[in-house]
C-alpha cells in the first residue's frame, strides 16, 4: 500500500525530558492505523506531532521527519498542514458561543477558504459525512451546547471534514462517550477511510481490533511493533506487544 | 466551674451572633442609602429636572439636564478611548503575559488599577488642563479613560482565562493563524465575561468624581465643546451637597437618584446576566 | 507567522500603553512637587503649618498623613471585623439562596457611587453616629482625649466609620474565598477530636488561613487610603495645625479629602498647587505600598 505519512527518526523532549525516542513509522493511505499502547507511552504526543501541534508549546522540542507525501510537514507553512492534516480530540469541544452551523462552517471561514454562498454547501457536505445532517438540519441554529456529547463529536469531526484535510488524527475520539454514540463514531470512521487516511490513538484495544487496518504498538516513547491489525494481536511478534495485549501490562 | 458543655454551646453561640449580627450591620447601611436616595430624590424628579439647566446656586428653579448630558458625553467619550485599550492590553496579559518580559507591562497594569483615582485626576491636570489653559471634556474623558483600562485589562484577561484550552487547540487544529484563534475562536468563547467586564467599568467611572474635578470642573451650561468645562451628575452632587440652599440640595439628592439608579441597574444587569454564560 | 508577529507587536504596543501611563504619572508628579520640596525642604512632610497666603506660604502635609492613617485605622478597625462575621455566615451558617441574595447585596454596596456615600453620610450617617455614638461616649467619657472635643458629626470617626463601610464588599469576598479553599480535611480533623464549629473555626480555618485574612486586610486597607468623596464629605475639612487629629470628634482631612476641596482653589501662581501635588504623590505612595504589600501576600497564599 502507498505511504501518506512517513515518519522518520522522530524524537520529542518537553522541559529537557524525552518522550518519544527515535520513531519511524509508515502510514499508508487511505486505511485506518490504530496507534494503541498503555497510559503515558507518548501516543498523544506522537499524534500532536504530525500536525506540528507542539509548535505552540514552548516547553516542547522536536527533532525529526515527517513526510506527507514526501514533503516534510515540519519545513512547511504550518497553517496549510493543519488543514490538510486534521484533527478530533478526545473531548468534544463544540465552540460554545456558536450554532452548529457556524461551527462547522468556522474553519472554512476563517481560512477565507470559500464565500458565503459555498458555505451552506459545504457545511451540508460536512454533516451528511460526519452522519449528522439528518439529526441537525433543521436545527442549525442552535446553539451547539445543546447537542447530545455524541452529537457533538460528529461534530467536531464535521468540522474537520469541512476543511476538506486528507488525513484525519483521532486522539482516543469516543473515550467520552457513551457505548451507543462510540458505536456509532466507529462506523463513521470506518466509512470515512476510503477517502481519507486515519490515524486513531485509542487505549481500548478491542476498538482498535474492530476498525483498524494496520496497528502500532508504542511502548515507553518507542514504537515496539507495526503490523496489519490481525496479526498483530494473533501473532505480536514483540514479548512487550503479547504482554500488552494478554494484559499483563497497561 | 462552668462544665465544658455549656462552654461549647455559649461559643457556638457566639460564633453565630457575631456572624449574623456583622452580616446585619453591613446590610443595613445599603438599604438605608437606598430608601434615603429614594426618599429625598424623589421629590426632586419633574419634568424640568431632566430638561434644565441648573441655573444659579440657590435658584429653586432648574434641573439638572447638563449634569446628565455631560456625564453621557463624558462616560461615552472615556469609553472610546478605554474600552479598545483595556481589551488589548487583557488580550496581551492572556497570550504573552507570562513571558519574562511581560512582567513589567503586567505590574504596571496591576499598580494602575490601584492608583487612587483622584491622583489621576491630577496627572491629567498637570498634563492637558495646565497646558490648554483651560478646564476641558476632553480631559474629564482621559482621566475616565486612565481609570476604565487597568479595569477592563483585568476583567478580560481573566474571562479569557477562563476558557478550556481544548477550545484554543481546536481552533489551532482547524489551521488558522494564532492572533485568528484568539480574536476569533477564544475571545469569541469569552464574550460574556468580557462584555460584562466591560458594562462594570463603565458603572463604575459613571460614579466617579475625584478624576473629574480638577479636569472639566463642573458647569451650569449645556456642553459646549470638548475643549471648555463640563458638568456631570457626580461633580453636581458634591457641588451642591452641602450647599446652604435647600434647592440645590434637593437637585443633589434627584442626581443621586439618577445616578444611583442606574449604578445599581447595572451591576444587577451583569450579575444576572453573568449566570447565563 | 508573519501575521501573528503583527498581531503581538500590535497588542505589545497597546498593552505599553499601561507601562507608560505609570511611568508618566510617576515622573510627572514628582517634578511637580520639586519646588515645594526645594522651598519648604523636609519640613513639608513632618510640620503643620498650612498657609497659602503670597508670601507667608508655608505647607506641611503631616496632618493630612496622619488624618489618612487615622480614618484607614479605624476603617480597618471596625470594618475587618464584620467583614470577617460576614465571611464566616456567607460559608457556615447559609445555604445556597441566602448565599446568593447576600453576595449580591454586599456587592451592591461596592456599587454604590462613592460621592452617594458622601451625600448619604452628610445627611443622614453623620446625625446617627452623632446621636448615638458621638454623643454619649463625649458625655461620659469626655475626659479622654480622644473623645474629648466638642462632636459635630463631621470629624475623623464619621470619616473612618463611613469608609469601614466602604471596604467591607472587598475585605469579606477575598476573607471567603479564603475561607472556601481550607480543606475539609483540617474541619473533619477538628470535629473529630471532639471541637465544636467556633473551634474548627478558631483552629482551624483561622489558622489555616492566616496569610489570605491578612491579605484580605491589606487590600481593605488600600481601599481606604484612596478614598477620596466620601470622606471628604464627613470629615470636617479642617487644615494646618487645626487638623492634626486630636480627638475622634476633632474635624480633620486626609490627604485625598485635601486634594479635593482645594485644588481648584489654588493660586496656579503660587505653590499652593504643587503642595497639593505632593499631598498627592504621598498618597500614591501609601496606596502602591499598601496594595503591592497585598498582591504579594494573596499571591503566595494562592500559591
Amino acid at each position: 500500500m502507498k505511504t501518506k505519512i512517513e515518519i522518520r527518526n522522530l524524537n520529542v523532549w518537553f522541559n529537557k525530558r524525552q518522550v518519544i525516542y527515535d520513531v519511524n513509522l509508515k502510514v499508508p493511505e487511505q486505511a485506518i492505523t490504530a496507534v494503541i499502547g498503555p497510559s503515558g507511552c507518548g501516543k498523544s504526543t506522537l499524534l500532536r506531532a504530525i500536525n506540528r501541534l507542539h509548535d505552540l508549546i514552548p516547553e516542547a522540542k522536536v527533532k525529526g521527519e515527517v513526510l506527507l507525501d514526501g514533503k516534510d510537514v515540519y519545513k512547511e507553512d504550518p497553517l496549510v498542514v493543519r488543514r490538510k492534516i486534521g484533527m478530533v480530540f478526545q473531548k468534544p469541544v463544540p465552540f460554545p458561543s456558536m450554532s452548529i452551523f457556524e461551527n462547522v462552517a468556522i474553519g472554512v471561514k476563517l481560512n477565507d477558504l470559500a464565500k458565503k454562498e459555498r458555505l451552506e454547501k459545504i457545511v451540508e457536505r460536512s454533516l451528511r459525512m460526519a452522519a449528522l445532517w439528518e439529526e441537525v438540519k433543521d436545527i442549525l441554529e442552535s446553539p451547539a451546547t445543546s447537542l447530545s456529547v455524541g452529537q457533538q463529536q460528529r461534530l467536531t469531526i464535521a468540522r474537520t471534514l469541512a476543511l476538506e484535510p486528507e488525513v484525519l488524527l483521532m486522539d482516543e475520539p469516543t473515550s467520552a462517550l457513551d457505548p451507543v454514540s462510540m458505536k456509532k463514531i466507529e462506523e463513521l470512521i470506518v466509512n470515512l477511510k476510503n477517502d481519507y487516511t486515519i490515524v486513531v490513538v485509542t487505549h481500548d484495544m478491542r476498538q482498535a481490533a474492530r476498525i483498524s487496518d494496520f496497528t502500532a504498538f508504542m511502548y515507553e516513547g518507542k514504537i515496539i511493533e507495526f503490523n496489519e491489525t490481525s496479526e498483530l494481536f494473533r501473532n505480536p511478534k514483540e514479548e512487550i506487544t503479547e504482554k500488552y495485549i494478554t494484559g499483563r501490562i497497561s | 466551674m462552668v462544665s465544658l458543655r455549656v462552654k461549647k454551646k455559649v461559643q457556638n453561640t457566639f460564633l453565630f451572633l457575631f456572624a449574623f449580627l456583622s452580616t446585619i450591620i453591613a446590610i443595613i447601611p445599603l438599604f438605608s442609602i437606598i430608601f434615603e436616595v429614594i426618599k429625598n430624590g424623589i421629590e426632586a424628579i419633574n419634568l424640568d429636572f431632566f430638561i434644565q439647566l441648573p441655573g444659579p446656586l440657590g435658584e429653586s428653579i432648574g434641573g439638572i439636564a447638563n449634569a446628565i448630558q455631560g456625564t453621557l458625553i463624558l462616560v461615552t467619550l472615556a469609553s472610546i478611548i478605554g474600552v479598545p485599550i483595556g481589551v488589548i492590553t487583557g488580550i496581551y496579559l492572556y497570550e504573552y503575559g507570562k513571558e519574562k518580559k511581560s512582567t513589567l507591562i503586567s505590574f504596571s497594569v496591576d499598580l494602575l488599577y490601584d492608583l487612587p483615582s483622584i491622583v489621576v485626576g491630577i496627572f491629567v491636570y498637570i498634563t492637558v488642563v495646565s497646558p490648554m489653559r483651560s478646564f476641558s471634556a476632553l480631559a474629564g474623558a482621559l482621566a475616565l479613560a486612565i481609570v476604565m483600562i487597568p479595569i477592563i485589562a483585568k476583567t478580560t484577561e481573566e474571562s479569557l482565562t477562563l476558557v478550556p484550552p481544548t477550545i484554543s487547540e481546536a481552533g489551532i487544529a482547524l489551521g488558522i493563524p494564532k492572533w485568528k484563534n484568539i480574536i476569533f475562536i477564544v475571545l469569541n468563547s469569552a464574550k460574556n465575561g468580557v462584555l460584562n467586564g466591560i458594562v462594570l467599568a463603565v458603572a463604575r467611572i459613571t460614579g466617579e468624581t475625584a478624576p473629574l474635578i480638577m479636569t472639566c470642573l463642573g458647569s451650569n451650561f449645556w456642553f459646549s465643546g470638548m475643549d471648555k468645562p463640563i458638568n456631570s451628575l457626580t461633580l453636581l452632587i458634591w457641588r451642591y451637597a452641602m450647599q446652604p440652599y435647600p434647592s440645590a440640595v434637593k437637585k443633589a439628592w434627584g442626581a443621586a437618584f439618577l445616578l444611583l439608579l442606574v449604578a445599581l441597574a447595572l451591576n444587577l444587569l451583569v450579575k444576572s446576566g453573568g449566570e447565563r454564560k | 507567522m508573519n501575521e501573528d508577529e503583527v498581531f503581538y507587536l500590535f497588542s505589545l504596543a497597546v498593552a505599553s500603553i499601561s507601562l507608560l501611563l505609570l511611568a508618566l504619572i510617576l515622573v510627572v508628579l514628582v517634578q511637580y512637587t520639586l519646588p515645594v520640596i526645594k522651598e519648604m525642604g523636609f519640613d513639608y512632610f513632618i510640620t503643620s503649618s498650612w498657609n497659602p497666603v503670597f508670601g507667608k506660604e508655608k505647607y506641611g502635609i503631616l496632618p493630612y498623613f496622619l488624618g489618612t492613617v487615622l480614618t484607614s485605622f479605624i476603617a480597618v478597625l471596625v470594618g475587618v471585623p464584620i467583614s470577617f462575621g460576614i465571611a464566616l455566615f456567607l460559608t457556615e451558617y447559609s445555604n445556597k439562596t441566602l448565599k446568593k441574595y447576600l453576595s449580591i447585596m454586599i456587592d451592591l454596596l461596592a456599587a454604590i457611587p462613592s460621592v452617594i456615600y458622601g451625600l448619604w453620610g452628610f445627611f443622614v450617617f453623620r446625625n446617627f453616629i452623632l446621636d448615638y455614638i458621638e454623643k454619649p461616649l463625649h458625655n461620659y467619657f469626655g475626659k479622654i482625649s480622644i473623645f474629648s472635643a466638642t462632636p459635630t458629626g463631621l470629624d475623623f470617626l464619621s470619616g473612618g466609620l463611613i469608609l469601614a463601610i466602604m471596604i467591607i464588599p472587598i475585605v469579606s469576598s477575598v476573607t471567603r474565598e479564603v475561607l472556601e479553599l481550607v480543606p475539609t480535611e483540617i474541619k473533619e480533623g477538628i470535629y473529630a477530636i471532639g471541637g465544636n464549629r467556633y473551634d474548627v473555626i478558631v483552629y482551624g480555618s483561622i489558622r489555616y488561613s492566616k496569610n489570605g485574612i491578612l491579605g484580605a486586610i491589606l487590600l481593605g486597607l488600600g481601599r481606604a487610603v484612596g478614598e477620596t468623596m466620601a470622606v471628604s464629605m464627613v470629615i470636617g475639612n479642617a487644615t494646618g495645625e487645626n487638623a492634626l487629629p486630636r480627638s475622634l470628634f476633632s474635624a480633620g482631612q486626609t490627604l485625598s479629602s485635601l486634594i479635593a476641596n482645594e485644588f481648584n482653589e489654588a493660586n496656579p501662581t503660587s505653590l499652593h498647587p504643587n503642595a497639593l501635588v505632593g499631598a498627592g504623590l504621598v498618597l500614591l505612595m501609601m496606596a502602591i505600598v499598601v496594595n503591592l504589600g497585598a498582591r504579594a501576600i494573596v499571591s503566595k497564599y494562592k500559591r
